[in-house]
């Protein structure tokens, strides 16, 4: 069973390391982690299913693959029309909010 | 008043916005601030007007609520990190439990206020002669009442006179009280 503070360091690392989940997945069986037709990691929907699932030593096989991969290269702003777009989405729910009134609640 | 049900006005814009914040292209602390700014400006609003409705009715609007705790940060950061971890599904189910947490902290905030500001809400619960057992022993005047207070049988003659309470205010009779019922 993967220890707790193996399970914060996996996760730790696989959100600066990997873009998606399904990489996570991937890695997993590239390196001979787990076998090729396991269920558990087909079926898993998140990290976390999978570390319940994880033995310590597979655990500490994870690490070490996480540390030795290149973290990705990724943008530290948003495109214009992207935060334009959080931005109008932000005003209307505001404007929603504000627009409350007792007779939506009767 | 069930106030929680406002947030089903604001769930799918507010969803929209965390997708569009949630790109995988983005380095993961550039999104969990994103998501701190959203969260937190989402959550005041929210906060401030249910806590201002909440206040009207309790004849408070004077006052104004300490706001929304800081649990947004952790929110932001379980949600940033879920495109890597997966489980999109259950972390979507606590951003929902997390604005109805807003919304009843505003609540429960306003309900304090009320009470250190000596604003009580009482309902006075009266019979007519001749009335039954099980009426006679639910007459009086009620502080803060809970639904006890309010409850009837069919043929119920007895009113409710509520005070303290704006959008509840009057007197309520046979039929009448069972929609003020809570």
């Amino acid at each position: 069973m993967a220890t707790p503070t193996q399970r914060s360091y996996i996760k730790d690392l696989s959100v600066q390391r990997l873009k998606e989940f399904k990489e996570f997945k991937e890695m997993l069986y590239s390196n001979g982690i787990v076998s090729p037709d396991s269920e558990t990691v087909k079926n898993a929907k998140s990290v976390d299913a999978i570390l319940d699932a994880t033995t310590d030593a597979q655990a500490s096989k994870m690490i070490d693959v996480l540390i030795a991969r290149q973290a990705p290269v990724r943008a530290r702003t948003y495109s214009q029309k992207r935060s334009e777009r959080v931005i109008e989405l932000l005003d209307k729910i505001k404007g929603t909010a504000n627009d409350w009134s007792y007779d939506e609640l009767r | 008043m069930n106030y929680g049900k406002l947030a089903d006005t604001i769930d799918k814009d507010l969803l929209e916005a965390v997708d569009l914040i949630l790109n995988t292209e983005v380095d993961p602390e550039t999104r969990q601030l994103n998501l701190e700014i959203l969260l937190r400006e989402a959550g005041t609003e929210v906060y401030e007007v249910i806590y201002a409705m909440n206040a009207y009715d309790m004849e408070i609007e004077y006052t104004r609520g300490p706001g929304i705790n800081d649990n947004y940060y952790g929110m932001a950061k379980h949600l940033s990190d879920s495109i890597s971890l997966g489980g999109r599904e259950d972390v979507i189910a606590q951003l929902q439990l997390w604005l109805q947490d807003q919304i009843h902290k505003a609540q429960y905030d306003a309900f304090e206020t009320a009470g250190q500001s000596g604003k009580y809400r009482v309902a006075t619960r009266t019979e007519l002669p001749g009335c039954c057992e099980w009426c006679a022993r639910h007459v009086g005047t009620f502080v803060e009442p809970t639904w006890e207070v309010f409850a009837q049988h069919d043929h119920c003659r007895g009113s409710i006179e509520t005070s303290g309470w704006k959008s509840h205010n009057g007197t309520l009779t046979g039929k009448g009280w069972k929609q003020y019922k809570r």
